[in-house]
């Protein structure tokens, strides 16, 4: 069951659309930021498409919006339109609980790099890639293996691999397990 | 499956070794070990046959693919009773932590295929390389999983306690402790003090993937 047909999933889902709307409209990357955040709590543990897909969606738009130099770009106000476009759809039939072209809404967003040419579509793209990347690095934080939320995410173990190294999320003090002396101990045991 | 001594590696230490360049020290690391290196099908998946498509990565996955043609890494293929143990575990595993609502799904059966294999060899000595944390935390602390779990995502998690013995049986090191070991055999020279040394190795190893603390880093270099 897809988390959209419980009624305070929805209510959440288009709380987080409204206020992308509204941030879109002011340039406000904070209340885009914290939109995405919210999601990925819901993410983790329902490993739901939906949930995971604004995740992404809402933090690529919260770094293509603080960008500045994007918007010199002569297909930029191309683009933003579209996306407004999709999320005002997107909005629209989440109301009408018309689940399935909701979801086809969410791809547009993303599709509307790909109908854009030049050098900010390579830009936007990346972002979108960059997204998926952080919100793994969020669900992988928040307890969930690295191979699960690699298969969630659609993105490679390589690239994840590379983006934790940069994060904390071994030095919190829940992660150590075993002292390290006896676990070199015990790696020395084994080459006994 | 038979072998005198195994290790059964996890897609994550490989990688953690390959973006650093150490997947070297695996041959000799062997010969010193006198065991098998095993990784399993799903492994293999993920880091060779998936990642050979990748431009970014094609060149780590031929390296690796040429440690598993020249017999450093054996894949353990995957028979019937190998699936269904993985599929048992896999079962357990995502029926440890509800939050009222729903089991949480942690680990993909990648990961889960490596304890499989563990359960499956008959060694005299034997461990899971693993490098990411969920796991790890799962067969040593799944006590501090289920705190993490409950801090992270702001609900309350009942946990099936009886499940946390089933995972406490499985020996989990990671490329860090392996990589410590090759220097300590001369596997792995570099022009610094021994403590400089190791403190360069491990945070190598951290900053690609491997989840060691900078606190266990400083205690290890005096090791």
């Amino acid at each position: 069951m897809s988390i959209l047909e419980k009624e305070d999933e929805r209510q959440n889902i288009l709380g987080i659309l409204r206020n992308t709307r509204k941030a879109l409209k002011t340039n406000d990357t904070l209340l885009l930021k914290e939109m995405s955040n919210r999601t990925v709590h819901g993410a983790s543990i329902s490993k739901d498409p939906a949930s995971i897909s604004i995740a992404v969606t809402v933090y690529a738009l919260s770094k293509i919006i603080g960008r500045r130099d994007y918007t010199e770009h002569k297909e930029w106000s191309s683009f933003l339109s579209k996306v407004k476009r999709s999320i005002n759809k997107a909005i629209d039939h989440l109301e009408k609980k018309d689940i399935k072209f909701f979801h086809e809404d969410m791809k547009d967003i993303r599709k509307s790099a790909n109908e854009i040419a030049g050098r900010l579509k390579i830009y936007i793209k990346d972002v979108f890639r960059f997204a998926q990347i952080n919100k793994a690095s969020r669900i992988y934080e928040h307890g969930i293996s690295r191979a699960e939320t690699v298969r969630l995410l659609g993105i490679t173990e390589w690239e994840l691999a590379e983006y934790v190294g940069k994060t904390g999320i071994p030095d919190v003090s829940l992660s150590l397990t075993m002292p390290i002396k006896e676990r070199i101990n015990f790696t020395k045991r084994l080459f006994e | 499956m038979k072998a005198k001594k195994a290790l059964i590696f996890d897609s994550g230490s490989i990688i953690t070794l390959a973006l650093n360049d150490l997947l070297y020290i695996l041959e000799p690391l062997k010969k010193a070990f006198g065991g098998e290196f095993y990784i399993t099908e799903s492994v293999k998946m993920e880091i060779v046959d998936r990642s050979i498509k990748s431009r970014k990565f094609m060149l780590e996955a031929l390296m690796i693919k040429s440690l598993i043609n020249k017999g450093i890494l054996t894949v353990a293929h995957s028979t019937n009773t190998m699936r269904k143990e993985t599929k048992r575990i896999l079962d357990i595993a995502n029926h440890t932590f509800n939050t009222e609502e729903e089991w949480i799904r942690l680990i993909h059966e990648g990961e889960t295929s490596c304890l499989a294999l563990f359960n499956m060899v008959d060694a005299e000595k034997k461990a899971i390389v693993v490098d990411e944390r969920t796991l790890r935390m799962l067969c040593e602390a799944p006590q501090n999983l289920k705190k993490l779990l409950e801090k992270k995502l702001d609900k309350k998690i009942k946990p099936r306690e009886e499940n946390y013995n089933f995972f406490k049986n499985f020996k989990v090191i990671r490329s860090s402790e392996l990589a410590f070991i090759a220097y300590k055999k001369k596997i792995i020279s570099l022009p610094a003090k021994s403590q400089d040394a190791i403190r360069a190795i491990l945070y190598a190893t951290k900053y690609k993937g491997c989840a060691i603390s900078n606190h266990e880093i400083e205690i290890a270099k005096k090791l």
